[in-house]
């Protein structure tokens, strides 16, 4: 393993697939449409929402709108992340197998892969949940962060994982889209999850924990110890799942 | 693709393929083929469409996996495939140094014949003032050109190509074979897959595709 050929490889990835029109489109578009989408859609009047994660599962006071707003950026969050890394799993295969039939080490396309993947959890994270502070003011910034980026990791693999198992594009962003929407965008939300019959599965389900951190650190002082590391378990298996795959179909 | 080529004389084999079969679901297309490639020849694989021309040549190259049978390679290869497989979003310059990293050619103790080989194969195919250019703005002939510079570019002693002139225009048709001459005279041995080989005096052997049985025509 070279690393003047991983960092080679991470650069031309990266040029790849940011030299299309549609990933830059999407990064500035996405975010801003589904606050937009949430800031006109929900309520301002405060209600009364159960916090998860946290012992006892306490009861406090928000305004919807506030609650709307973290909960679309982690959806923006996850959907970009994983279209992201699912372009970055899927597109060139061909051109990639080719690539290590010349003498490329797959360890060393799947580090540049991964590398990739992170820089762009990380960046992301960031960019949306600053978006997100113009609208509410958070009691802990570094949580609401901190879970926006974990959601980014979480998902991010998911999309790897999905990258390697389908080949084509088109039922890679179905699955995507799908489990981005009813898990974030829709189950997640405390305001479908308080009256849910069967939490059980809702906290099965790869948004659980990093939504968990985000709201715990917007709106509460409690402890997101707990809900990091599970979203760190969750992120590491897909991972780890993808790149077993990946190395899998690679094999010459 | 990269094995020892030393200590081999001209005659001894640089690549055996011993009763390779293939399948896809339920149709067996390759049923056994064996063959010997040695030093200095030029040989041909035609057939119809479907025949499994490209199925051997993938599978000769390693890029796909035979079911059965056994292929030993002494010698540095050069896979051109039928598709230009390369990064539709990199530039040329990008594509030819990322392939330039797989092959070992940005050490600096390459370096220097790196650079005046990639000089003669640009100007052999008549490809400069491409380097800037995005790969899939490219046309279909100019995409062929860099395939086959790409699967050059590590100065190999066996090629595998798989139509290779299919999109060029005459005049890098003709500077194609004469290359290929050059090449031969060299020492290098290379294989053609084609669909219907025009150039069969250049050919000191050829292979039918029948059945998925390598027959000699």
């Amino acid at each position: 393993m070279q690393l003047d050929r991983i960092t080679y490889a991470f650069l031309l990835i990266f040029k790849e697939n940011f030299r299309r029109r549609i990933t830059i489109l999407l990064l500035l578009l996405i975010p801003a449409t589904f606050y937009i989408i949430a800031i006109y859609t929900s309520s301002e009047i405060p209600m009364l929402i159960k916090i998860a994660s946290a012992p006892d599962e306490p009861v406090i006071l928000v305004k919807p709108k506030d609650l709307g707003l973290i909960y679309i950026g982690l959806a923006a969050t996850g959907f970009l992340v994983s279209f992201m890394a699912l372009n970055i799993m899927q597109r060139n295969a061909p051109a990639r197998k080719r690539l290590i039939l010349c003498g490329y080490k797959t360890i060393e396309l799947l580090t540049a892969k991964f590398l990739l993947v992170i820089s762009i959890v990380i960046v992301l994270g960031i960019y949306i949940a600053v978006m997100g502070l113009f609208l509410i003011e958070p009691k802990h910034l570094s949580g609401v962060v901190a879970g926006y980026v974990l959601c980014g990791y979480v998902y991010g693999s998911y999309g790897l994982l999905i990258g390697a198992i389908l080949k084509k594009e088109l039922e890679g962003i179905l699955f995507i889209v799908l489990l981005a929407n009813i898990d974030i965008g829709w189950l997640q939300n405390p305001i479908f999850y308080a009256a849910s019959q069967n939490k059980f599965i809702i906290k099965l389900l790869p948004g659980f924990n990093p939504s968990q951190v985000s709201v715990i650190s917007a709106f509460t002082d409690f402890s997101i110890n707990l809900p990091i590391i599970y979203s760190l378990i969750y992120g590491t298996i897909f991972l780890v799942l993808s790149m077993i795959i990946f190395h899998t179909q690679l094999k010459t | 693709m990269i094995t020892d080529s030393d200590n081999i004389s001209k005659e001894d084999p640089i690549l055996t393929a011993h009763n390779v079969y293939k399948s896809f679901g339920r149709n067996s297309v390759l049923r056994g083929i064996s063959m010997e490639l040695t030093r200095g020849k030029l040989y041909g694989i035609t057939g119809e469409n479907g025949s499994g021309k490209t199925t051997v040549l993938n599978i000769l190259a390693g890029f796909w996996k035979a079911d059965k049978g056994d292929i030993k390679i002494t010698c540095k290869v050069g896979f051109c495939p039928q598709e230009p497989y390369l990064f539709s979003n990199l530039t040329v310059k990008e594509n030819i140094n990322l392939y330039s990293y797989a092959y070992g050619l940005n050490k600096k103790r390459y370096q220097k014949d790196h650079s005046e080989r990639k000089r003669m194969l640009f100007e052999t195919f008549n490809f400069s003032g491409n380097e800037e250019k995005i790969f899939s703005e490219l046309s279909e002939g100019t995409k062929q050109k860099l395939n086959l510079i790409i699967s050059l570019l590590h100065d190999p002693d066996l090629l595998l190509l798989d139509e290779p002139y299919s999109a060029l225009d005459w005049d890098t048709y003709q500077r194609f074979w004469n290359f290929s001459g050059k090449l031969k005279e060299q020492g290098k041995t290379i294989l053609i897959v084609c669909h219907l080989i025009y150039d069969r005096s250049r050919m000191d052997k050829i292979w039918g595709i029948n059945n998925g049985i390598l027959v000699c025509s």
